[in-house]
């Protein structure tokens, strides 16, 4: 299963579902981490984690544990 | 001036970093106050808008992203827009991210039609490839929607104009579409990243560069903040001095009793204005520098960089912002923990908080490192000890990390929080703003504080000095009673007591100091370093002593405000491990640095 978590710096992809029922499921719904909707990862910190995604107009610092939690299409 | 007329209630609501507070700001002018002192708009901000004709209240409520709330913070907009109190609802929506923004949007409709929308940063949105259509947006909301670029007074205006005119309606929206389908129908083109912004970015995040630019960043504003304050800090001296002259002379003449006069004048006004003259200069320096940082949009960086450091230490990379508040003040940095959602990292960071000095300790530190590490007044030697000062922070900061270690292993278990934070784009800093947030809201209210906190103490300190038991003044059983202890850890009684009597204010620590050694009723005035550092070796003090006494600055109780704001915000049983933990710490080091002195007989 290909996670946000995989992206790198430049790489792109699109959200196909956030596993768990969770308050940051919640959190990222209202932001725009949406089915369907296409996240670019910008970069990453200086100690690797967390690194910082491009969605919807606005830009994120989301961890790997919980990048992780965010699924994207395998095709890309 | 209102005659009978109903003033019309606006409330501001939007996503953060949309740039509603600029405009809220723009809107009512100086005229408003917050409810609180924090790092971020965490407490509401009330202005009015008065030109003579029209006055209309106004509420700066937390930035949300929804109203199902994520945060006290949100929590607090949400139940405000439920209320119902506005008459209307000003929404600032940022044109780079619209579609996030109507999110809130049409929430807030669903509870009301009495809504204008702010459309802010339009001139980013073109450059990073979107136009938005405004007129098809009020369309399909059933609104009004106002392009404003916030930074341009006539604007203004305009948005001032519409909540004039606006006329209240009920019930609320029945909108059928949902975000995305608006968003697609108002925005032409394809939003992209900024350009500008990735390759500040790759400078300020950079694996190579980010660390050493953020030590480089703290250094450059303590060395401000030293030599700026310098000279500001013996004008004020002297002129409290000569008032204090003056009232001396007046109490005298009115036929006041000796004691009393002496009590009024040396104990009340004289630690008073020591704590001001001290105290102000540093923080109007610091407060516009930290608000500066956080107007162009670096401290998300910060949080960005560190968070790793701090997720392995059980806690959150917003911990490094409270940190950065707490440079400031300590006490407003606990507020400002509210930043942190959960419970238990925000503990943390209160707990750990007075781990770095804050704005009331540096010119002691600054005092002892001159005194005893450098020798004269060239550039050469205040840039050292801009970096000695640094490295005694770094020193804080390890320790921050390494408590907060351990309270996540021992008391406070629990696994690292999830959170999402923003990295809003750079974006100009209102210099205005900045001076009026940072000095009427920050510095005035901790001088205020000290002010209020140190006119009793003075009192105090002045009776102790004063009353005679036996042939001597309370203050010298009192320093004798404390004299094993401070020896042990590498100092004297007279310091450890100083640093008791200290407790409502870290800044008359020295001056207190100076004060029993120099064997006066009262406060001396410490401005003259020579003659200070001459005081101090005559009473005994080495370059062992500094080093302890430096460490005990660094790690002792907080002083009173911030014990009794962590008991406000956390509770007793908090304030007082807030108490323990660091004052643990510094017997330990001290205790440690001085064994070893006397081992090595230094």
């Amino acid at each position: 299963m290909k996670t946000m978590k995989s992206l790198l710096p430049g790489q792109k992809g699109t959200i196909s579902e956030i596993s768990d029922e969770c308050l940051l499921k919640i959190r990222l719904t209202d932001i725009g981490f949406t089915p369907d909707e296409p996240v670019l990862c910008l970069m990453q910190s200086p100690l690797g984690d967390p690194k910082l995604y491009f969605v919807k107009g606005a830009a994120y610092a989301v961890r790997n544990r919980d990048a992780d939690r965010i699924i994207l299409y395998d095709n890309e | 001036m209102n005659k009978g007329k109903d003033i019309k209630t606006v409330a501001f609501v939007g996503n953060p970093n949309v740039g509603k507070s600029t405009i809220f700001n723009a809107v009512t002018g100086l005229k408003q106050h917050t409810g609180n002192w924090t790092g971020k708009t965490v407490e509401t901000a009330v202005g009015l808008y008065n030109d003579g004709n029209t006055v209309f209240s106004c509420i700066d409520l937390p930035g949300s992203y929804s109203l199902t709330p994520s945060s006290a913070e949100e929590e607090v907009t949400r139940d405000y827009i439920y209320s119902r109190k506005a008459d209307i609802i000003v929404c600032v929506c940022d044109a780079t991210c619209l579609e996030r923004n109507l999110t809130l949007v049409l929430q807030i409709l669903k509870v009301t039609k009495n809504v204008i929308i702010c459309l802010n940063f339009n001139n980013e949105a073109e450059k990073c490839g979107v136009k938005i259509d405004s007129a098809k947006l009020s369309e399909l909301l059933n609104v009004k929607t106002i392009k404003i670029n916030a930074l341009k007074k006539d604007e203004i205006s305009r948005l001032v104009e519409a909540v004039k005119t606006f006329e209240k309606k009920d019930g609320c929206s029945d909108i059928q579409l949902n975000a995305k389908e608006i968003a697609s129908a108002c925005i032409s083109g394809e939003i992209r990243p900024n350009k500008r912004n990735r390759k500040i970015d790759l400078f300020l995040t950079g694996k190579n560069t980010a660390i050493p630019l953020m030590t480089i960043f703290i250094a450059i504003i303590f060395w401000l903040t030293l030599v700026g304050s310098n000279y500001p800090s013996k004008l004020l001296s002297e002129a409290f001095g000569v008032i204090q002259s003056l009232l001396r002379d007046f109490l005298q003449n009115i036929g006041l009793n000796d004691a009393i006069c002496d009590l009024i004048v040396s104990g009340i006004f004289g630690t008073t204005a020591t704590v001001i003259s001290v105290m102000l200069p540093p923080m109007a320096i610091f407060f516009p520098l930290f608000t500066f940082l956080e107007d162009i949009g670096y401290l998300p960086r910060i949080a960005f960089n560190l968070d790793r450091c701090f997720s392995k230490c059980g806690s959150c990379g917003k911990q490094a912002l409270t940190v950065c508040m707490g440079f400031g003040c300590n006490a407003a940095a606990v507020v400002g923990c509210r930043i942190i959602d959960s419970p238990r990292e925000r503990l943390i960071a209160i707990i750990t908080n007075s781990f770095v000095p804050c704005n009331g300790r540096f010119p002691t530190l600054i005092a002892i490192i001159t005194m005893f590490f450098i020798s004269d007044g060239t550039f050469l030697s205040s840039a050292i000890s801009a970096l000695i000062l640094t490295a005694i922070v770094l020193l804080g900061i390890a320790v921050t990390f390494l408590v907060s270690k351990i309270l996540s292993k021992t008391m406070l278990k629990g696994e690292t929080s999830s959170f999402v934070l923003e990295m809003p784009p750079f974006r100009k800093p209102q210099l205005k703003n900045i001076i009026v947030r940072s000095l009427l809201d920050r510095t005035l209210k901790v001088l205020t504080r000290a002010v209020a906190v140190a006119a009793p103490t003075g009192a105090v300190i002045w009776l102790t000095a004063n009353t005679e038991i036996n042939g001597h003044t309370l203050l010298y059983y009192i320093c004798g009673f404390f004299d094993p202890l401070g020896q042990l850890l590498g100092f004297d009684g007279t310091v450890l007591t100083s640093f008791i009597l200290g407790l409502p204010a870290n800044e008359i620590v020295m001056p207190i100091s100076a004060m029993i050694y120099s064997a006066s009723g009262a406060m001396v005035d410490i401005g003259d370093l020579t003659m200070l550092k001459q005081l101090l070796t005559q009473n005994g003090w080495t370059t062992v002593t500094a080093i302890c006494f430096t460490l005990f600055s660094l790690f002792h109780w907080p002083c009173a405000t911030t014990i009794a704001t962590v008991k406000k915000e956390a509770g007793l049983k908090y304030a007082a491990i807030s108490v323990m933990i660091p004052t643990a710490i510094g017997f330990i080091l001290c205790g440690t640095v001085a064994l070893f002195s006397k081992i090595l007989s230094l």
